[in-house]
């Protein structure tokens, strides 16, 4: 389903952020992607949905090879993903719940877009702050929403950069069972940590970036 | 529905650069209206003048001058013509020229017939009336109506220039305000296009807001421009009697083009503004 062919990505001359990664994602499978800081993770991530470039290589997701998709194939290809930024980028001009709804409003599937929202954000406790502007959120509720935003589309690929890094461990291993549960109901998952505690409970594969280069380990 | 709704707060939530946008197209519809009214209105006067064209006929000796008369009455194109005596003839250059000492008595002053036409059958008639029995000859003088045709022309042409170069300063105004917003706004359409946003679901709600702010710029412009035509209207017709006010559809095209200039201005700057977004 998704297949790096020797991918390499150099951000300046001579400093490669990845290097000749080559792999494999199947169809349903949870990935764990780790790494210290500057390792690569959140690169591979954006090379993933297209936000960055192979400097070499390519990415295939579906067959479908990424970086050479025009902006609206890519579009179509990215309504198939949800991605939790790092960064959460939220919209702060609007509430917590156009956030969260802000997909399914891009793809013009209004209709059961609250009631999908509600359901998510009760499963997280964050319906409360529905009517809320992120910035009257700490961060750790502002992941939240970024969490529910990307999985209202109930998306085939889940890209999560860091999901839990402002979250207590209980909520922690909260998001991390629904992304578990989501990966039984067919989704890919890919997400990158570092918290140890999570990677102790994932049971599947877990890919370790070290300064740009990929290194497997099967639990 | 849904894209006037997103329009509509799109323009809202981004008051700074809307009144900016309201304003360049309130002003730029304004002058507008204002080029269009001199055009429209340069055309009824050289339609008005083109009407009132006249031939001079001079009668050979002798002849019947009222069966003259009525033989060019029956020609093709002419609107008026009118008998002048000998009498009556030395009564008009007297009074054109009322300084002067006209010594000359009406007797070597010849009589005429004066026929009005329009410019376009001038110089058909002139040769038509020329081949009447007792036709002596025919004089017209077109060439004050030319010069006037000339001028009116090059004056429309200059306000046709003007309305041309203010529709481009203001479209290039408007793409360049609107761009800062859009340059403001490079965080959220970055995370629209991440969300999964084509291309055009992120231009149509810049293109509606801008037909919507371009209707609002056209109402104020033509507003104005209405009340300054109803404040100078009594002076324009004292100078131009034919001064006629404006056609309804002279005053849609303008609101049209308020709207187009609202629309093509936001995505002229979304086009862009919105390509420095992606990375």
């Amino acid at each position: 389903m998704i297949r790096f062919n020797s991918v390499s990505k150099m951000y300046d001359t001579n400093v490669f952020a990845l290097r000749n990664i080559t792999m494999n994602i199947n169809k349903g499978e949870f990935i764990f992607v780790t790494g210290s800081s500057g390792a690569g993770k959140s690169t591979l991530l954006k090379l993933l949905y297209g936000e960055l470039k192979p400097s070499d290589g390519t990415v295939f997701i579906h067959d479908k090879e990424v970086p050479s998709l025009s902006r609206n194939k890519l579009a179509y290809l990215r309504r198939q993903m949800g991605i939790v930024f790092q960064d959460f980028k939220l919209l702060w001009d609007r509430t917590v719940l156009e956030n969260v709804c802000l997909p399914l409003n891009i793809w013009g599937k209004n209709k059961d877009a609250e009631s999908k929202a509600e359901r998510l954000m009760m499963e997280l406790d964050i319906w409360k702050y529905k009517d809320l502007f992120p910035r009257q959120l700490s961060g750790g509720e502002q992941q939240q929403v970024a969490i529910c935003r990307a999985l209202i589309g109930e998306p085939w690929i889940l890209i999560a950069d860091e999901p839990t890094g402002n979250l207590d461990p209980a909520s922690a291993t909260g998001v991390f069972n629904i992304f578990n549960r989501a990966s039984k109901m067919g989704s890919t998952v890919v997400f990158a940590t570092h918290n140890q505690h999570l990677t102790q409970l994932h049971k599947g594969r877990i890919l370790h970036l070290d300064r740009g280069r990929l290194t497997e380990a099967t639990k | 529905m849904n894209l006037i709704k997103d329009a509509v707060r799109d323009a809202v939530r981004h008051k700074t650069t809307s009144t900016m946008m309201v304003t360049v197209i309130a002003i730029s519809i304004f002058l507008i209206s204002i080029f269009v009214s001199v055009i429209y209105n340069l055309g009824v006067i050289e339609e008005k003048w083109s009407k009132n064209v006249s031939i001079s006929v001079f009668l050979s000796d002798g002849v019947d001058n009222n069966a003259v008369l009525n033989s060019v009455k029956e020609l093709k194109g002419v609107i008026s013509a009118e008998y002048f005596d000998s009498e009556k003839s030395l009564n008009i250059l007297k009074k054109r020229f009322p300084n002067e000492d006209i010594m000359f008595s009406s007797s070597v002053v010849p009589a005429f017939i004066e026929v009005k036409t329009s410019a376009n059958d001038v110089q058909r008639l002139k040769t038509e009336i020329k081949n009447v029995s007792g036709v002596d000859d025919t004089v017209s003088n077109t060439t004050w109506f030319d010069s006037l045709k000339n001028l009116l022309s090059a004056v429309t042409y200059i306000s046709a220039v003007v309305i041309l170069l203010i529709s481009l300063m203001g479209l290039l105004l408007i793409s360049y305000a609107t761009r800062i917003g859009i340059l403001e706004r490079r965080y959220e359409i970055n995370i629209m296009r991440l969300c999964g946003a084509t291309e055009w679901k992120l231009r149509l709600p810049h293109i509606m807001s801008g037909v919507i702010l371009g209707m609002l710029g056209g109402i104020i412009g033509i507003a104005f421009y209405l009340i300054l035509k109803s404040l100078l209207e009594g002076t324009i017709t004292y100078f131009v009697d034919s001064w006629q006010t404006d056609q309804p559809y002279q005053l849609a095209v303008i609101f049209l083009l308020a709207m187009m200039l609202g629309a093509l201005g936001n995505l002229v700057a979304f086009l862009r503004g919105a390509n420095e977004a992606e990375e």
